[in-house]
Parts: structure tokens; C-alpha cells; sequence
């Protein structure tokens, strides 16, 4: 036998840094990273409208905050996370009774997921934000949009 | 927990040594190959071989075996039937876990980038330290065990019950060759090997419960109801992506967990 003069501790080969993650992953992490993200707008929303009951003059406030377009169009990200949560939860649930646990029907359903979200936003996009954004908030628009 | 960056001695040393081809050499590929050996000092690195493609056969493994030939001696893998059989020349090319073997160089775009299999301890260059995938495997202790009195003649099985093994397009569990691909591509197998037990033996472990033949399956059952051990999987299905042999471990792992409702209810 050698003798073999072991100088360095066994290294950790390299995992997350080189690994090219497949679209299930990637939706799987997207899960998680919207899971987060909502929690803590839930919890800031919530403190808002708390905060409102106690403080009706902050409605005024938070109506010129949400005139901004920008403002809007991130709300709408929000209603998108909402809408892909919920749907990939029902992907989850498909898949907890044993529903299309392979690889394809997971790209298929997360596809249909995406494209269901991604019409809910829309609607919603065409309900909401649409009649409003071009103009700030007050009672002329509300009745100009009852008018169209 | 789940630690995202690599410990400081295990970071790839940018600064690797360089095999070129000879100069006339036309139908050439590099491949960049993790080295680390154990009697030297220093962090990994990425060392790059430029192969003669005409000299050497179609698969990723014939380029590994010619650089240990005809160019460097000292690279370090294993390999065995060269036909995806033994499951031994399992490792990270391009991003993904396969077999070298099974896996064609003219698939890989650009350099042909190769690493031992992801969040393992590395014995040498391509060489991952198996033992406690191994020890996992035996803790589901992977034989047929039965309390009925041992028939005169083999255990027979009907071949609806055969089917459950082999599956219809002879992909069911029972054609794992424990290369252990899919536990090593599995980011939950990343950040809990120590306690959940990965999708190579969860699929071994379904093998056992679904056997007709095997009359443990309440024994088994109990063994993996535990947070971690069977829960710890959460539908990645990184592991059905990189298996070599085209089964589906996440299949497998949720008819466990299908099971273990069962019984509760």
C-alpha cells in the first residue's frame, strides 16, 4: 500500500452555482420566491387597512399614492403573484393525489397555470386599472367611467 | 439548513491548467474538467482539455477515458460497463446529472463542462464519497421480508403484479441502478441529505412497499412517516429530469405519500 498524505479537507462539490435548473425547478423556486413575497405584502396590506379603520385621513393619502400609474401596474404584479400562487397550490394539490407527476404534465400544467394567471390579471387589468389610469382619483372619473 | 454558497476550501479555483491539441487538429472540443486531489494543497479547479474528436468515440465517457489515456493519467472517475448498466460513471456534464456514458458529446453546446455529482463530498476529481447514500439505501433495508412460512417452490407473482415493479414500458422502479443522479439534482436532497432521504431511495423504498411478494409494507411505511424523511420532497422533480435510465422517483414518492394517507383514514 501508499501512503497517501491526506493535506486538505474533502471539498463540498459544487451544487445550487452550476446546476441548470429545469423548468420545474424554476417554477418550484418561483413558488417559494412569490410565497414570501405575498406574505410580507399581506402582512404591510393588512397594517394598512387596520390603520385606516383608526385613521380615515390616511385614505385620502394612500389615494394619491395609488394614482400613480406605477403604483398601479405594481398592484397588478401583486394580483399576477396572487393568481399564480393560488394556481400553482392547485397544482400542488393535483399532485399530492398523484395527478400528473411527471415531466411533461408539470411543464403542461405549469404552462396552463402561467396563462390562467396571466388572464385573471387581464381581466382584471380591464375591470380596474383600465377605466382609471390615465386620470387621478376623484368622484369626476368615477362618474365619467359610469358613463362610458 | 440550507446553505447556498459552497464552503470556503470547496470554491472552484478559476486558474486551472490548460491541454491543448495540436495545432492541426480541426474537429476539436473542450472540456473542462473539476479537479481536486487530496495530497495537494488548494482548492478545486476547472482543468481544460482540448480533444481531437476523431479520435475518440461519441460519448462523454470516451472523452473522459481518452484524457486518461492519451493525455492525463492522473484524472480520476469511475466507470464500469460503458453502456448505462452500472450506474458508476454518474456525474454533472453540462449542468445536469447523467451517466457519461449514455450521454452523447455532440448534445453539449460549446465546452463540455464536467463535475462530480452536486452537494457531495468529494474523494477525488470526479470520485463523490457515496457511503451515506449508501447507508441511507441499507436503512430501508432493500430484500423482501416476509412472515409467512418460506414456500417449497419460488414466490410466485401474477404479471399485473410483475407490472408494478417493471412498469408497462419497463421504466417502473425496479430499473434503478443506483447511480444516484436524481438524489444529487434534488435541491431538497441539498440542503437535508442528513435526514430526508432523497428520491434514489424513497423510489427503491416504493419498490419494496409495492412488491406483492414483500409483507413489510406496514413496517416500511412506519419507518418513513416522519417529517423528513419522506416529506422533505416537494414535487422539484429535478430528480425525473436527470435520471438516466428515464424512470420517475417523483412518481414514486408521491404514491408513499398516497399510501400514507391511506392507512390514516
Amino acid at each position: 500500500m501508499t501512503d497517501i498524505t491526506i493535506k486538505s479537507k474533502r471539498p463540498l462539490s459544487p451544487h445550487l452555482q452550476t446546476y441548470r435548473l429545469p423548468y420545474n425547478a424554476l417554477m418550484s423556486i418561483a413558488g417559494r420566491m412569490v410565497g414570501i413575497g405575498l406574505a410580507a405584502t399581506m402582512v404591510v396590506t393588512c397594517i394598512w387597512f387596520v390603520t385606516l379603520v383608526f385613521n380615515p385621513e390616511l385614505l385620502a393619502k394612500t389615494q394619491i399614492f395609488f394614482a400613480f400609474p406605477l403604483v398601479k401596474y405594481l398592484a397588478l404584479v401583486w394580483a399576477f403573484a396572487i393568481f399564480f400562487y393560488i394556481g400553482n397550490g392547485i397544482r400542488h394539490f393535483l399532485w399530492a393525489i398523484g395527478l400528473g407527476v411527471n415531466e411533461k404534465a408539470g411543464i403542461l400544467s405549469g404552462n396552463i397555470v402561467l396563462a390562467l394567471s396571466a388572464i385573471a390579471t387581464l381581466g382584471l387589468w380591464n375591470v380596474t386599472v383600465n377605466h382609471s389610469v390615465s386620470s387621478p382619483v376623484s368622484t369626476t372619473t368615477v362618474e365619467e367611467s359610469a358613463n362610458e | 439548513m440550507a446553505k447556498f454558497t459552497l464552503p470556503k476550501n470547496s470554491k472552484v479555483n478559476g486558474k486551472g491548467k490548460k491541454y491543448p491539441a495540436a495545432k492541426d487538429v480541426k474537429n476539436k472540443k473542450t472540456f473542462s474538467v473539476y479537479r481536486w486531489n487530496p495530497e495537494q494543497d488548494g482548492n478545486p479547479r476547472m482543468d481544460e482539455y482540448e480533444i481531437n474528436l476523431d479520435e475518440c468515440g461519441p460519448m462523454v465517457l470516451d472523452a473522459i477515458i481518452h484524457i486518461k489515456d492519451k493525455v492525463d493519467s492522473t484524472l480520476t472517475f469511475r466507470r464500469s460497463c460503458r453502456e448505462g448498466i452500472c450506474g458508476s460513471c454518474a456525474m454533472n456534464i453540462d449542468g445536469r446529472n447523467t451517466l457519461a456514458c449514455l450521454k452523447p458529446i455532440n448534445e453539449v453546446k460549446g465546452d463540455v463542462k464536467i463535475r462530480p455529482l452536486p452537494h457531495m463530498p468529494v474523494v477525488k476529481d470526479l470520485v463523490p464519497d457515496l457511503n451515506h447514500a449508501y447507508a441511507q439505501y441499507a436503512s430501508i433495508e432493500p430484500w423482501m421480508k416476509t412472515d409467512s412460512p418460506t414456500p417449497t417452490k419460488e414466490r410466485l407473482q401474477s404479471p399485473e403484479d410483475a407490472q408494478k415493479l417493471n412498469g408497462d414500458d419497463g421504466k417502473g422502479p425496479s430499473g434503478c441502478i443506483l447511480c444516484f443522479c436524481c438524489s444529487t439534482s434534488c435541491p431538497s436532497y441539498w440542503w437535508n441529505s442528513d435526514k430526508f432521504m432523497g428520491p434514489a431511495i424513497l423510489l427503491n423504498a416504493w419498490r419494496w412497499i409495492t412488491d406483492s411478494r414483500d409483507e413489510a409494507t406496514g413496517e416500511r411505511l412506519d419507518q418513513l412517516e416522519d417529517p423528513f424523511k419522506l416529506y422533505r420532497c416537494h414535487t422539484i422533480m429535478n430528480c425525473t429530469n436527470s435520471c438516466p435510465k428515464d424512470l420517475n422517483p417523483a412518481k414514486s414518492i408521491a404514491e408513499i405519500k398516497k399510501l400514507m394517507v391511506e392507512r390514516h383514514s
